[in-house]
């Protein structure tokens, strides 16, 4: 005869006594990673409408009306700057002084390309 | 780092071996790695994060998020599952109990129908009824008899 409760016992303690075999910094490491892929999905459209364009036009673009609005959608949440942007493929990197608001230059980004 | 970049980070280093748990014990196919569902999971967390109202638990609303995403990445991985014997859970028990009998019972959890399945998976996690009622969005009643039935079908099934 099978002994199911202790079995089941036995399934519960493996659960339970589970460990994640990463150091903290492999976990750092792979949070950053998720963070950082995740997040640019909000402007992969925006993003792709921007290659559309004539590379020196969107380089204007980013040069004359993204970057400082972005600096300020950052200020307005918190004191950070935005150092840089960048389009690289169809992702778009937003460079922070101290961290910034990305979501409010998310949505400054989308509503400067619709 | 952002204040919700720091928060997050936090709770998914303070729940790290639940995630890492519920990923281990769900069957996918060889394409898929412990570590690849692992990252899933912490994608789903991320962009479902802003949207965690606090109303459940951290440890209920992580479960909630690791196993929606395990049983979706299972049914993609359905046409080419792993032979039970692949999956960490089993092989890190063997490893020190070397119990055929503990396989059969993982066998038989694995192939319990949803949501019994993350019924009997909650519980043996130590979740409350009432916190495996947030998970499944089931009433506490129906966590109850749902849990007994579950269990008394994988004894039956099971011959113990």
């Amino acid at each position: 005869m099978r002994d199911f409760k202790q079995q089941m016992k036995a399934y519960g303690d493996e659960m339970k006594s589970s460990r994640c075999p990463y150091s903290e910094a492999e976990l750092d490491k792979e949070i950053r990673s998720v963070i950082w892929n995740t997040q640019p999905q909000e402007v992969l459209t925006s993003a792709t409408k921007l290659r559309m364009w004539p590379a020196a036009v969107a380089a204007a673009i980013v040069v004359a009306i993204i970057i400082p609005t972005a600096i300020f959608a950052g200020r307005g949440n918190t004191t950070a700057e935005i150092a840089s942007v960048e389009v690289d493929g169809d992702h778009v990197y937003f460079a922070c002084n101290n961290g910034c608001s990305a979501d409010a230059t998310i949505e400054t980004f989308k509503k400067l390309l619709k | 780092m952002e204040q919700d970049e720091r928060t997050f980070k936090d709770i998914v280093h303070r729940h790290r071996d639940l995630i890492w748990s519920v990923c281990k014990s769900y069957r996918l196919s060889a394409a898929w790695t412990t570590e690849d569902a692992f990252h899933e999971v912490l994608c789903n967390l991320w962009r479902g994060f802003g949207s965690f109202d606090k109303r459940s638990s951290e440890r209920t609303w992580i479960f909630r998020v690791a196993t929606n995403t395990m049983i979706s990445l299972a049914r993609k991985s359905s046409n080419r599952p792993a032979n039970i014997g692949e999956l960490s859970i089993v092989r890190q028990h063997e490893a020190s109990c070397m119990d055929v009998d503990y396989r059969d019972l993982v066998e038989m959890i694995e192939a319990t129908q949803e949501p019994d399945r993350t019924i009997i998976k909650a519980h043996a996690q130590g979740f409350s009824y009432a916190e495996i009622a947030k998970i499944t969005g089931l009433t506490v009643a129906a966590v109850s008899v749902r849990l007994s039935r579950a269990l008394r079908k994988l004894r039956k099934k099971y011959g113990g």
